[in-house]
């Protein structure tokens, strides 16, 4: 099989699984490791974040090293040359303890959302990017640092154009998702980036409809474009891609169920609607666990979510939720303290409970980052034995 | 030009404009002139900033 082939029939896998329908050639394996395969690799993480060189030799060496169908991050997490043109950004890398540790910075207070709400423009242009940099804050930065930084980013979009061809063109990699439009919801921009955890905590309970005014404006500049283009977009899937959207949401975690119903759940529905009509996928990562709000997802219709859970168990998934596709089954903590041995029968197990009738891929329960969240020698062997057991 | 430089790039919306009028974007000849989407790609840049 040439290494366009490859790609296709890689694709197909995830395709395969995700329909809950066709039962796919085997199992497709897809790496959710990030800053880790950099210190794999026996780089500094800060020689790679600031070097695009080197940055696509780690990728490449990930897949020479370990073999997956698809690697959901190219060294695009974290990319910190942007920001760091303006001269400070809210990432620390430790290159000592291989962190990358990064500073929960609200932008906003309570007593702003108004404001925030009446102009969502001015206020990220004055007081967002004089809370996130301090030049800006000073008044010392100049068109030549914003020179500087247009150029960064595109320094960086010319890597990632390149590592994707490279990626699909000598490993026969498809890209994981092909998103045609994509809406952020409001509620979950305010708890990444605009108020934070704490913040959003208190705007719950203490002012909702400020609250409420300063999401529609951010949904207005943010969500509605998105999901218009994304309803723009022509009908089927991007079969070239494991997926067609990916939805990464954060809030929930700090939400109640009524709250879920009130601030997120409309958004995600009106976007799963849309899919559905489409005929599309989407890959589902809810950090932490969405136990709590299954119940929503019982009516959906086969083939349109595959939930890659972080904390939840997938044979719960599968038992209680069995119109979802399920991407996960691999925990971190047992890829970094368990034995070889343990990894493999995990993988076994997957393999013979989840994905015997379709609807099961194998990765990693989080996001690998840290050194001694994986140990090579295991992701080596569940590797090994995931290309014997499918044969 | 002088003159221009003495605009305080961190005001809305005085900032957006100037550095339109004045940064080298890579955009695609079609759109290079235009001013909206010069000031588009420049608040979406700064979008990406504050979300870094």
């Amino acid at each position: 099989m040439n290494n366009e082939d490859l790609r296709l029939y890689r694709a197909k896998l995830f395709r395969d699984a995700s329909s809950l329908e066709r039962k796919p050639d085997r199992i497709p394996h897809m790496s959710f490791f990030v800053t880790w395969k950099i210190l794999d690799a026996g780089y500094r993480l800060s020689e790679a974040m600031n070097d695009y060189e080197i940055m696509e030799k780690v990728v490449r060496r990930h897949q020479e090293e370990y073999g997956f169908d698809c690697i959901l991050e190219y060294g695009a997490r974290n990319a910190i040359r942007i920001p760091m043109a303006l001269g400070n950004c809210t990432y620390t890398v430790n290159d000592e303890a291989g962190t990358v540790n990064y500073l929960d910075k609200a932008i906003c207070e309570h007593d702003e959302l108004k404001e925030l709400a009446a102009d969502v423009k001015k206020f990220f242009w004055e007081k967002g990017m004089a809370r996130k940099y301090d030049r800006w804050a000073d008044g010392t930065v100049t068109p030549e640092d914003m020179q500087r930084v247009i150029d960064e980013q595109n320094l960086f979009l010319q890597y990632m154009g390149r590592i994707n061809q490279v990626m699909a063109g000598e490993y026969g990699l498809p890209p994981y998702a092909a998103p045609k439009g994509y809406g952020y919801i409001g509620l979950d921009f305010m708890f990444n980036t605009v108020r934070g955890i704490r913040g959003l905590s208190v705007d719950l309970r203490k002012d909702k409809g400020a609250l409420r005014e300063a999401c529609e404006a951010l949904n207005e500049l943010y969500y509605k474009p998105g999901i218009e283009a994304l309803k723009a977009a022509p009908v089927g899937p991007a079969m070239h891609a494991c997926f067609d959207y990916d939805l990464t949401l954060l809030c929930h975690t700090i939400l109640n169920n009524k709250q879920f119903a009130e601030w997120l759940w409309p958004f995600m529905k009106e976007t799963f609607d849309v899919l559905a009509k489409k005929k599309m996928t989407v890959r589902l990562f809810m950090e932490g666990s969405s136990k709590r709000y299954w119940e929503y997802f019982k009516d959906l219709p086969k083939g349109l979510i595959v939930m890659h859970p972080e904390q939840d168990d997938v044979f719960e998934i599968r038992k209680e939720l069995p119109n979802v596709a399920i991407l996960g089954g691999m925990p971190v903590s047992l890829l970094g303290t368990g034995t070889k041995q343990q990894c493999v029968e995990r993988v076994k197990r997957l393999f013979d409970e989840l994905g015997k009738d379709g609807g099961f891929m194998l990765t990693q329960d989080k996001m690998v980052s840290f050194r001694n969240d994986a140990n090579p020698e295991n992701v080596k062997a569940v590797c090994d034995f995931v290309r014997e057991y499918n044969g | 030009m002088d003159e221009e430089k003495r605009v305080d790039i961190t005001k809305y919306p005085e900032g957006l404009e100037y550095l339109a009028k004045h940064l080298t974007l890579p955009l695609p000849p079609a759109a290079a002139e235009d001013m909206e989407a010069r000031k588009n790609y420049i608040f979406n840049l700064i979008g990406t900033l504050v979300r870094q």
